[in-house]
């Protein structure tokens, strides 16, 4: 199949060089990124713009996308979308390279907050969206609804057999941390003790451990799994195909989390990177991308533009006091993700 | 003692001796040979296990060669930050290993350790806890740091979860190309290791059960027990100190609490010892159950081979022994020609034959003293002495049976005047000649009537100078007698030549008959004698009856017979008829033929005389053709003059039926006169119809055939049963007159009752003949008999008779 593709290919090149100078012309941008994270119409406007072509490398998790950083030792990419905890890192491999601010004048609508909340965001990252992550559920099929991590982590019968995790064993034992009171960035044995216990407890009543699908077919909507742990946008996004789907940032709180945009330090085309980030960061392309993701958006300007409704919606803006109990992860120290790992190793066996 | 018992005695030791001799042998030889395939199967199972643990040592080498040269894993050891390490490529490192596992379940611990030991990563794919992450100090890993060897391999007790694991480790050593000189030393950078677990050798120990108390057990360089297979652990104490000694590959016995072992010991592994420990206990066993099978085999040999000794002894010797004993036991009994059967071809079977061939000898010697004693020297035929003891003999048996005997007396006329004129010489010559023409005569004696006399039915003997006798057992009458008389005079009176010479002999001959003529042999003889002499008086060549009685009978039949030839000759016989009538209407049914013989000389014959002296002669096959034309002729006619309903009966007798060309003969008969076969009876007696063989029923079967009806007649006189007329060719039967005669009388009515219901319910049409009275009419009309003849209605009357009748009117017919 591939060998005739390639031939097809070269035919197509033998006979239409024009075309051939054509596709030579354009610009190619490659990032590195979550799926259904960029809204395609304005991709494509960006691409018709500026003659260029965007090309999307997509993860699954956070541990994935250090992977195939790893495997290219960062080649490869132009732009990173990354978790805010993670920037320190790969700066420190050596991934990153910092922000041409001149070339970005629509970082000016960027929540400085948000800017500085990680080590070397300010120099190296952009933010692009930030939101929670909570508990997905199907308020039909439950009872009682589900307002806490520990009845997630401690099902009930209703519950048993129906819980999907993240496939990130960190997003888990960070969650189970708070499930137990502790914070998310812990690094008490005594508490990673107890989380492993509570982790092994469960283990028996967890359905999956990945990231819900983004369509009709995903299993909290076919009702296979009946409360998974989720990203807030992500359950609006499913709420469309099912709207009995209802996310809850549980009471003992959740994850606040931020994506950075980084651009790679062998990018191919850092120009067109910076191009890039500028466009959707005017105000405008940034509302409409809001208004796509269901997340909060950074860009201060791009908030005056949206609905309402969007800014009224509690679980894209949660409320001040139900924030009250969540936070951001901070870079952990290496010995104490190491212990993590061999925690997560346990719990895969 | 017997000679059976002697030989047994004898043969028993050297049988059973060295078949003994053979089991102990064996037995030894076994034992010996299943003790040394015992050795050799334990160091069997020894390379085995030592190429199983060399397989899956080098494959862990190799693998571990091949593990740490992925990217990752170099990278890992590179790696010179904890950071880096930690939050960049733990996570993918772990997978890396995880994979290698999925593929290498047995590797069940695989472990990164820095320079230092520290245990930094370690994947493991079964719950086992970690009891150290400091490795500094396992014998595994201070063998490295000791050793000049990149890689240890030790087997050795896992800490984490006390089983025996085979321990793979290597040290890395590397440049960092991307900072240091390609040149550089390259540095320790920390240790990889594999822990693989060696069940399939513990379960192969734990199954090579060698005996009860007998098994595999490993141990360590320096004696220290490391694996002890759970049907042992009874010994665990007793082996303590076994091995404390460097051990030895020798095989060897070793003395313990519990007894003596035999000790075979190998090395697999630089601190891994294999130990078979096979106790002297079960190396008993095993050779107890051996002894046991040789004894049996050996018992059974033993019987097996008496056995047959015994059989074939008696066979070959004690058998052909007994039997020359009864032989010459037999022979003095006074036992003629006792012949033995010859068994073999040895020196017994030359004896038995020599004892067979003298038996022979003595047979023939006493046949020539018997011939002397019983017979004539002259003749060979038996003298006067012989001749008066087969009389008395035949006699006894003639008496016994109720039979006659005729004994004929021969005399040669004048042969005194032979000898006296030819010499004695030619008289000795001449009645040889005439005993070998008398005993040829006797011997191919033909004659048409009973007699034909087997050698063992006359006795010719010659009672001295020219006088024969001959005894005649078996004959029907005394007619036989006179013919065989006749017939050997006639040969006695044929010329003998001798030397050229014709001479003429003539005989007279006497007969006597037993029992009339007398009933002891003097007497009868003398009575022959006395008709011999009244045939000579009476003018020489020519036989007499003693009795006169008899002569007469003997005339009387001959006459007879004479008479009969000119009847048949002359055409004397006529032909009767009586009518048969039918019980319903009272016509005639049919009319019975009956021959009528009126001689000139014997005056009106009845034929129930003249019939069975024609049968004896067989002169009725010429009457019955005549009867045959006669009637068929006669039929004709009155058919012809108009009554063409008319039907004849026709007796037939047994001798005609037995000729097979008799059904031929009817109906050329019946053709001739243009006679219809259903206009025609044939009456049979009811024995010439049982007596008849298949050919008989073949031969009425055929002219039932084509429409001659068979009619029984007589029923009643014979065997008078109604079953077995089923299986004859018949459509009429006749009842006995003395049936008809005996109505009124005891159970007669019943009886013939009985037979017309049953034969009618047979198809068969029922005749009564002799009916005289009208009681008789009257009730054979009630039994509704089909058929009725007697002189109630018509007595036989003469062709020429009934023709007038038929004519008249008189007659009226169906």
């Amino acid at each position: 199949m591939a060998r005739k593709i390639i031939i097809v290919l070269l035919s197509f090149l033998l006979l239409f060089p024009a075309a051939n100078l054509i596709a030579e012309s354009r610009q190619e941008l490659v990032i590195l990124n979550w799926s259904d994270y960029l809204d395609p119409d304005l991709v494509a406007q960006f691409e018709t713009a500026y003659n260029a072509k965007v090309t999307q490398v997509f993860y699954a998790s956070d541990e994935r996308r250090t992977e195939l950083l790893l495997e290219t030792d960062g080649k490869g990419y132009d732009l990173i979308l990354t978790s805010g905890v993670d920037i320190s890192t790969y700066v420190q491999q050596g991934w990153l390279s910092p922000l041409n601010k001149d070339q970005l004048p629509n970082l000016a609508h960027l929540s400085s907050h948000w800017r500085h909340a990680f080590p070397y965001a300010e120099h190296y990252a952009v933010p692009f969206f930030w939101g929670t992550t909570g508990i997905a559920y199907r308020q039909d099929l439950v009872e009682s609804p589900i307002t806490s991590w520990k009845q997630f982590f401690e099902p009930d019968t209703e519950l048993q057999g129906k819980i999907a995790l993240f496939d990130s064993p960190g997003d888990v034992i960070a969650m189970a941390l708070k499930s137990l009171g502790f914070s998310s960035n812990s690094e008490d044995e005594q508490a990673l003790a107890r989380v492993r216990d509570l982790l092994r407890a469960q283990k028996p009543y967890v359905h999956s451990s990945q990231y819900l699908s983004m369509d009709e077919n995903s299993l909290l909507v076919r009702g296979d799994v009946v409360a998974a742990m989720a990203y807030n946008g992500d359950a609006l996004m499913l709420a469309e195909y099912n709207d009995n789907i209802r996310y809850v940032l549980p009471e003992e709180g959740g994850e606040i989390w931020i994506d950075y945009f980084v651009i790679a330090r062998q990018a191919a085309n850092s120009d067109l990177a910076h191009v890039f980030l500028d466009f959707i960061n005017d105000p405008i392309n940034a509302a409409q991308m809001a208004a796509f993701v269901y997340y909060a958006t950074p860009n201060l300007a791009a908030e005056k533009l949206l609905d309402e409704d969007f800014l009224n919606n509690p679980i894209i803006y949660p409320q001040k006091s139900s924030l009250q109990n969540s936070e951001l992860y901070t870079p952990r120290s290496p010995r104490a993700q190491r212990l993590w790992h061999i925690m997560a190793s346990e719990l895969l066996q | 003692m017997k000679l059976k018992a002697k030989l047994s005695l004898l043969l028993l030791p050297l049988v059973t001796v060295p078949l003994l001799a053979v089991g102990v042998a064996a037995y030894m030889q076994l034992t010996d040979i299943s003790k040394q395939r015992g050795q050799q199967q334990i160091h069997t199972l020894f390379d085995m296990y030592d190429s199983q643990i060399d397989n899956i040592t080098r494959t862990a080498q190799s693998n571990l060669h091949l593990f740490s040269d992925y990217p990752l894993i170099k990278q890992y050891f590179l790696a010179d930050s904890e950071e880096e390490r930690y939050l960049v490529l733990y996570l993918p490192v772990q997978r890396q290993l995880y994979t290698i596992q999925k593929n290498y379940p047995e590797y069940y611990e695989l472990r990164l350790l820095q320079p230092d030991g520290f245990e930094d990563l370690r994947m493991i794919n079964r719950p086992l806890p970690n009891h150290s992450e400091m490795e500094l100090g396992s014998s595994a890993f201070n063998e490295l740091l000791v050793s000049d060897n990149d890689i240890s391999t030790r087997v050795d007790r896992n800490p984490d979860n006390n089983e025996l694991a085979l321990y793979v480790t290597k040290r890395i050593t590397m440049i960092n190309d991307a900072i240091e000189d390609p040149g550089a030393t390259p540095k320790l950078r920390g240790y990889f290791g594999i822990t693989a677990d060696i069940d399939f050798l513990l379960r192969q120990l734990e199954e090579s059960i060698l005996g009860n108390n007998s098994g595999m057990l490993l141990t360590d360089d320096r004696g220290v027990l490391r694996y002890l297979p759970t049907h042992l652990e009874g010994l665990n104490d007793d082996l303590k100190g076994l091995f404390a000694e460097k051990s030895d590959t020798a095989d060897r016995l070793v003395q313990l609490a519990s007894g003596i072992f035999q000790l075979s010991s190998r090395q697999l592994q630089n601190n891994l010892w294999v130990h078979a420990l096979v106790a002297e206990q079960d190396l008993r066993d095993a050779s107890r159950s051996l002894n046991r099978t040789i004894a049996w085999i050996t018992i059974v040999a033993l019987a097996a081979s008496l056995t047959l000794i015994l059989l074939a002894l008696n066979l070959q010797v004690i058998r052909p022994i007994t039997r020359l004993r009864k032989g010459i036991l037999d022979l003095s009994d006074g036992n003629e020609l006792v012949q033995i059967p010859i068994q073999s071809r040895d020196e017994l079977g030359d004896l038995a034959q020599e004892f067979n061939r003298m038996g022979r000898a003595l047979q023939q010697s006493n046949e020539q003293i018997r011939n002397m004693a019983y017979n004539d020297y002259l003749t060979e035929l038996p003298n006067r002495f012989h001749f008066h003891k087969t009389l008395s003999q035949a006699m006894d048996v003639a008496h016994r049976k109720n039979r006659q005997l005729g004994l004929i007396f021969i005399d040669l006329d004048n042969f005194k005047n032979i000898n006296d004129t030819l010499g004695h010489q030619t008289g000795d010559r001449l009645l040889k000649d005439i005993a070998h023409r008398l005993q040829n005569n006797l011997r191919g004696i033909d004659v048409s009537g009973p007699v034909n006399l087997t050698p063992q039915e006359h006795n010719l003997a010659r009672l001295g100078g020219d006088e024969f006798t001959v005894v005649i057992q078996r004959f029907s009458s005394v007619i036989d007698l006179s013919k065989v008389a006749t017939r050997l005079i006639a040969a006695i009176e044929r010329p003998f030549i001798h030397q050229g010479t014709e001479h003429f002999v003539s005989a007279s001959v006497g007969i006597a008959v037993f029992p009339s003529d007398g009933d002891t042999p003097e007497e009868l003889i003398k009575h022959a004698d006395m008709a011999m002499y009244e045939a000579k008086k009476l003018g020489k060549g020519r036989f007499e009856f003693f009795s006169t009685k008899i002569s007469k009978q003997v005339l009387e039949r001959t006459h007879l017979e004479r008479r009969l030839r000119v009847a048949l000759e002359n055409n004397t016989f006529k032909l009767h008829y009586q009518t048969i009538l039918d019980n319903k209407t009272q016509n005639i049914a049919l009319m019975e033929a009956l021959i009528r013989w009126d001689d000139a000389e014997l005056g009106s014959v009845a034929p129930s005389y003249f019939i069975p002296v024609a049968e004896e002669t067989g002169l009725i096959n010429a009457i019955g053709s005549w009867v045959l034309n006669e009637a068929c002729g006669q039929l004709r006619d009155w058919q012809d003059q108009g009554n063409n309903g008319l039907k004849v009966a026709i007796n037939v007798s047994g001798k005609q039926l037995e000729k097979p060309e008799f059904a031929d003969q009817v109906l050329a008969t019946l053709k001739r006169y243009d006679v219809q076969p259903e206009s025609i009876h044939l009456e049979l007696t009811e024995s010439a119809v049982i007596q008849g063989e298949t050919e008989v029923i073949a031969t009425l079967s055929k002219l039932r055939k084509i429409g001659v009806q068979i009619a029984l007649d007589d029923f009643g006189t014979g065997y008078s049963s109604l079953s077995y007329l089923r299986n004859l060719p018949i459509d009429v039967l006749k009842i006995d007159r003395r049936f008809i005669q005996g109505l009124g009388q005891q159970n007669n009515n019943i009886i013939l009752s009985a037979i017309i219901t049953m034969a009618q319910a047979m198809n068969l049409q029922v005749i009564a003949e002799g009916v005289e009275t009208q009681g008789q009419f009257a009730f054979l009309q009630k039994e509704h008999c089909n058929m009725l003849q007697g002189y109630l209605f018509h007595r036989p009357e003469s062709t020429e008779k009934i023709s007038a009748k038929l004519t008249s009117g008189e007659l009226h017919f169906n």
